[in-house]
């Protein structure tokens, strides 16, 4: 929240990080400067590191369903590498179903991993039961999205802001408690009288005052807040997000804010981390990921956020298709099905759009989202001719994206061969004939993660070794 | 620790008018209190705003908090047939407390034997040699005693039965039911296998063979007995509440605190499952009292001798065609009390609304 | 100008509840011109949704219109029975709800939801004999209906790829974006002439949220509907509404072309609105919260009712109702005088007319509803 833009920036890569820590640490010992040194590095170090996390969620719930259900694990989080330092807050974007909020609780322990490594100042804390999980918890706190949901009913404020002191054994007395709790009320702007009232009893902004309370009493390092504010009206909102940042600044905390709006991202975060499907895709300081997105995810979803200055509005990159199920990801860079840079294949002879359009046509065909009998159906409503080659024609026109754009003849003809196909029930063969037709390097290796001005994006695009403009979009 | 220095857009005055959705008039940026932060420098342009003035000041009006008492009571007055229900078992309660006092003889008394309703007969009924007139409302059974009398003290013993049962049952099944549904798991797999086991035999089947197993009859054991077989309405019930509740974000939440599993369960789960088990434990009172009926129709009641509902039916039964008002009498005290506490129960049903799914009913 | 499309005046709608009536909607005029996009923007609380309820007739019991009226090209809706009102919803009143699942039969084939609105709303081509209906009930809709294809060509229009196989599609087969076209896609199947829609696109993602945006314009033109756009999201109404109401406690505040609103808002609440509202262009911009929440709206007594929440408010805004006075760069080109007779000075008339007259109501005109706004303003 409070942007300290001068903050060195990430490294790119976490093993250079612990690397450095590890040598910063054999300083201490050996040099007379170690301790200034050790505090530098300190200051640099993560709070709270992932280290090639994943979280995956079994769907199968006995044999019978491994037998013949569909039983691949949802892919949640998919090997993510994320740093949290000091005082900071860290911005976690993306779009529902991206596996951001389960990241969120993967990182306090609320889930437990199901590969990689979670670190909180060095140690790890990977998969920690909860009673060697327990003086973790004091730094490591969380907000949540319903602020209503997050309270039990049947107890006061009072009661839901003692709890945490009574389980960690703080205060003397339920006198010394209760002063304390009074104290955390005046701090998130609650009155004292409020202490007995039950969560129902308040408004929206006020319920999400007690959850900051919450968090608070054990005066924590750390907050996750899992999107604290999407369920608040826009004035009330703002006026969390200020309590949010003073009580930052006061109180040093660094914030790992996990939500879908951009725009609040921009005024609360120093360091953004853009998720799709499970993956981080591009990590950066909050003002260059703004002014300059790199990869093609992060500009289209950049560029859908409304906005009220008609100035600031930009050509929409619109996404076609929907979010691939995290269950079955596509292929080497996940986002390759939708994207609108994917690469072409270095014998390519047209335009980066028009490959774009058979790419399209492409994922249709392996989607099976092409049905040639409804087409069949449809041509005979209308009384037109249902042979073959008319449900190949209206399979080409409908389902190759901006017709007028002229293919390279080639890429034409395999167009229409597939469509062939298609209507004459090969779906396989159809199928085969597009994955050879139009090839992208995208779906067959997964994107490096390439440091970029103060993070990294994982988009062959933007990787100098591979093919690719980087500024086609 | 934050005093409210006046602020151009929070002082306490602004702040008591609004209600109850008011943000706690809230000083939108609380931190600006400290000193490293300037005020905001902002002044409207028409000068300091407007306190709002004292005839539009409006009393802060706060949702009202319902505890489960208070739902229950207002949901009574409301519900004119379950408070119709709680009426009659309170007065059953009473009855059976107040026994000796209610009672016009002692059940042990005997008088002329299978007389019929609304007789007389004559015996010393207060022991001072000299012989009276007495009434028998509901007649006389096999051995002269009084069936009244018998049935008002039959209802002490019926309804302590029925309630130490559920509160077995009550107490065994929602410890289950709470770990398997929190736990779930290999610890789910054992314990609700044993419930479904328990759930395939007939309960009367089950009591009979506890109570053959625990040695004989006897007040324990048949609490014991019917208690045990009751388990698994409860432990199905609160374990599928708790499977919801677990989800909650107020358990994750106090997850995150760093509470115990204990703790947990009894303070955040358990409280908010409260009222289908109350729900339940009523519907089931009518039936242990069935059981308990049954039982001691089969002989294996809590003493040949004790005065109980199933006894004084079963008692009853071999003269059903010369006097029937020895088995009818205690069958309609029976059938009175059940529907009571059934009406009582939907009608609480009804008030937390809690659906038909949550509680088995049978 | 041509005549409007939907025109409501001083409409009051009441929730009697055991503390009070909760007057929702207080006293609300608005217009809607054909083939415009009209926002009512405001927060939850402000009865932007029950004022959408009222105009449809579907306001839920206990509540009541009990004041004003709306008319339908100069018809008011208020003197119709509820079978004209029922023909009319979904006819030439449509509606999108914010949640698609809820309004969307779960047993149904989503394209049989839609054909069956065609079919009650314009009885195309099918049979309306009792056997034909029972077979109807038991068999689905015929698939070579005419109702069928106009379906088809719905969901076709709403940029469903493969229209055919997703019409015989389960609602849960279908992602949040594509539910909500397929509301669309019904809401539109019968050509109304007016389209409202409550927050629309707030349940969905971004990129989704931009698609969808993008075709309801396309839709407006191709099916000439006029659309009353409710959100809370000022960012949308910028980037999709020819005019925009701004609705706070019941009450309309202003009124102005979506341009104006954004580049010169008037009224203290629009612009404690658009303060606390985080833009994404303007990374140096403070946000700044309106304090408060909106109050209750049960015997509100002031006058103006964001008066305790707003910082310019004087003892006089707590007694003189306001009434719409042009303001910004509407001034100079409004020869009509305000009618300060009505502004009662001496503190009576606080349930005084909104509306005004319908001549300083032109939908060019920029108006807010604040006695420190407008000509007016100075003699306070």
């Amino acid at each position: 929240m409070s942007r300290s833009t001068d903050s060195a920036p990430a490294p790119a890569e976490t093993e250079s990080t612990s690397a450095e820590t590890t040598a910063s640490e054999t300083d201490v010992g050996t040099s007379a400067s170690g301790e200034a040194n050790a505090d530098a590095t300190d200051a640099e170090a993560p709070l709270l590191a992932a280290r090639n996390i994943s979280k995956y969620y079994d769907q199968s719930e006995g044999f019978l369903d491994d037998l013949i259900g569909d039983a691949r694990p949802v892919r949640a989080v998919d090997g993510v590498d994320l740093e949290v330092r000091r005082g900071e807050t860290l911005a976690v974007v993306g779009e529902s179903g991206c596996g951001k909020s389960t990241l969120g609780r993967t990182l306090l322990n609320l889930e437990s991993v199901t590969g990689g490594h979670i670190e909180y100042r060095g140690e790890d804390i990977t998969g920690l039961s909860g009673s060697a999980m327990q003086p973790y918890r004091r730094d490591l706190q969380m907000v949540f999205q319903d602020p209503l949901a997050s309270l039990n009913p049947r107890q006061t404020v009072g009661e839901i802001l003692k709890a945490p002191m009574e389980v960690h054994g703080i205060g003397e007395s339920d006198e010394e408690r209760t002063e304390r709790v009074r104290e955390l009320l005046g701090l998130v702007g609650l009155k004292e009288g409020h202490l007995d009232r039950y969560p129902r009893q308040f408004s929206g902004g006020q319920q999400q005052r007690v959850g900051v309370a919450r968090a608070l009493t054990l005066s924590p390092e750390l907050i996750v807040a899992d999107e604290p504010v999407s369920a608040l009206d826009v004035s009330v909102q703002a006026q969390i997000l200020d309590l949010l940042d003073d009580l930052q600044t006061e109180l040093d905390l660094a914030l790992c804010f996990v939500t879908h709006d951009l725009s609040v991202v921009r005024h609360v975060a120093d360091r953004v981390a853009v998720m799709y499907l499970g993956e981080i895709i591009e990590t950066a300081p909050v003002e260059e990921l703004f002014a300059n997105p790199r990869h093609p995810y992060t500009k289209s979803l950049l560029s859908a956020v409304p906005r009220i200055d008609p100035a600031a509005r930009t050509d929409r990159t619109v996404l076609e298709g929907t979010v691939p199920s995290p269950a079955d990801p596509p292929s080497g860079c996940r986002f390759h099905t939708r994207c609108p840079a994917v690469i072409p294949p270095a014998e390519w002879a047209g335009t980066q759009a028009e490959f774009k359009s058979a790419f399209t046509f492409r994922n249709r065909v392996l989607g099976e989202e092409i049905d040639p009998e409804a087409i069949r159906t449809r041509l005979s409503a209308e009384s037109a001719a249902t042979d073959n080659d008319a449900v190949a024609t209206r399979i080409t026109e409908r389902f190759v994206p901006d017709t007028d754009a002229q293919l390279p003849a080639n890429a034409r003809k395999a167009i229409e061969n597939a469509a062939a196909r298609l209507a004459n029930g090969e779906t396989e063969a159809a199928k085969t004939t597009v994955t050879e037709a139009f090839p992208s390097p995208c779906e067959d290796e997964t994107p490096r993660d390439t440091p970029t001005e103060g993070g990294h994006v994982a988009c062959h695009r933007v990787d100098p070794e591979m093919p690719g403009d980087p500024d086609v979009l | 620790m934050n005093d409210e220095p006046p602020n151009a857009r929070s002082n306490p005055d602004h702040e008591r008018t609004r209600n109850a959705e008011t943000d706690g008039g809230l000083d939108p940026g609380i931190g600006r209190n400290s000193p490293s932060e300037p005020e905001p420098t902002e002044t409207p342009p028409f000068g300091e705003p407007m306190d709002v003035p004292p005839e539009y000041r409006q009393e802060e009006s706060v949702v009202e908090h319902r505890s489960l008492r208070s739902r229950i009571v207002r949901g009574l007055r409301e519900d004119k047939l379950a408070l119709f229900g709680a009426v009659v078992v309170v007065g059953f309660v009473l009855v059976a407390v107040f026994a000796p006092y209610v009672a016009p003889y002692d059940p042990g008394a005997t008088f002329g034997f299978m007389q019929s309703p609304d007789s007389y007969s004559q015996a010393d009924v207060d022991g001072d040699g000299s012989i009276e007139r007495v009434w028998h409302p509901l007649g006389t059974d096999s051995f002269g005693y009084d069936v009244l009398s018998r049935i008002i003290f039959g209802a002490r013993v019926s309804l302590a039965v029925a309630l130490a049962t559920v509160l077995v049952a009550f107490t065994i099944g929602t410890a289950i039911g709470l770990a398997a549904g929190f736990y779930g798991g290999w610890i789910d797999s054992v314990l609700m296998r044993y419930v479904d086991f328990q759930w395939a035999f007939p309960e009367i089947i089950l009591g009979v063979a506890i109570i053959a197993f625990a040695g004989g009859r006897g007040v324990e054991n048949v609490v014991i007995a019917i208690g045990i077989a009751y388990i698994d309405d409860f432990a199905r019930l609160i374990r599928g509440e708790v499977l919801s509740l677990r989800e909650e974000e107020y358990v994750t939440a106090a997850r995150a605190i760093g509470m115990s599993n204990r703790r947990i369960m009894t303070k955040e789960i358990l409280p908010n499952a409260v009222a289908p088990l109350i729900v339940q434990a009523t519907l089931m009172i009518p039936l242990a009292i069935l059981a308990e009926a049954g039982l001691s129709f089969l002989g294996l009641g809590v003493s040949p001798t004790t005065p109980t509902w199933g006894l004084l039916l079963s008692d009853g039964r071999q003269f059903i065609s010369r006097a029937w008002w020895i088995s009818v009498m205690p069958g309609i005290a029976i059938m009175v009390v059940v529907l009571a506490f059934n009406t009582l129960g939907d009608g609480l049903r009804d008030i937390f609304d809690v659906s038909d799914s949550e509680v088995e009913q049978r | 100008m041509s005549d409007p499309l939907l025109e409501v005046e001083d409409l009051r709608t009441q929730f009697p509840t055991e503390r009070g009536v909760v007057e929702a909607v207080d006293g609300v005029s608005l217009r809607i011109e054909p083939g415009e996009i009209v926002g009512l923007v405001g927060e939850s609380g402000s009865g932007k949704s029950v004022l959408a309820e009222s105009i449809i007739g579907i306001v839920e019991e206990p509540g009541e219109i009990v004041g004003g009226d709306i008319r339908l090209r100069g018809e008011s809706l208020r003197d119709k029975s509820e079978a004209e009102l029922a023909a009319l919803r979904g006819g030439e009143l449509a509606m999108v709800f914010q949640d698609p699942m809820n309004s969307l039969n779960p047993t149904l084939p989503v394209g049989e939801q839609i054909a069956e609105t065609v079919r009650l709303h314009q009885g195309v081509g099918e049979s309306v004999r009792l056997p034909a209906e029972v077979k109807r009930k038991i068999l689905g809709v015929a698939k070579n209906s005419e109702a069928w294809r106009r379906a088809i060509t719905m969901l076709e229009a709403v940029e469903i790829p493969e229209p055919e196989s997703r019409a015989t599609d389960y609602p849960h087969q279908f992602s949040g974006g594509m539910r909500q076209r397929a509301m669309i896609a019904m809401a539109l199947s019968c050509e109304p002439d007016l389209l409202i829609t409550d927050e629309p696109t707030t349940a969905l993602d971004v990129t989704i949220q931009a698609q969808i945006l993008g075709e309801l314009k396309g839709l407006k033109e191709a099916f000439d509907t006029s659309i009353l756009m409710i959100t809370h999201d000022l960012a949308v109404v910028a980037e999709t509404c020819d005019r925009v109401n701004v609705m706070y406690a019941g009450e309309i505040v202003e009124k102005a072309s979506a341009q104006q609103l954004f580049a010169n808002p008037q009224h203290p609440y629009t612009q404690g609105l658009l303060a606390s509202t985080p833009r994404l262009e303007d990374p140096n911009q403070e946000i700044d919260p309106i304090s408060g929440t909106v109050p209750e709206l049960i015997d509100i007594p002031y006058a103006c009712h964001f008066a305790p929440r707003c910082p310019e408010a004087k003892r006089e805004c707590y007694d003189i109702e306001p009434e719409f006075r042009p303001v910004g760069e509407g001034i100079e080109r409004s020869t009509e005088p305000s009618n300060p007779a009505t502004a009662a000075a001496d503190g009576e008339g606080r349930r005084g007319d909104r509306s005004v007259s319908n001549t300083e109501d032109r939908p060019e005109e920029h108006v807010a509803a604040c006695l420190r706004r407008g000509r007016e303003a100075d003699r306070l």
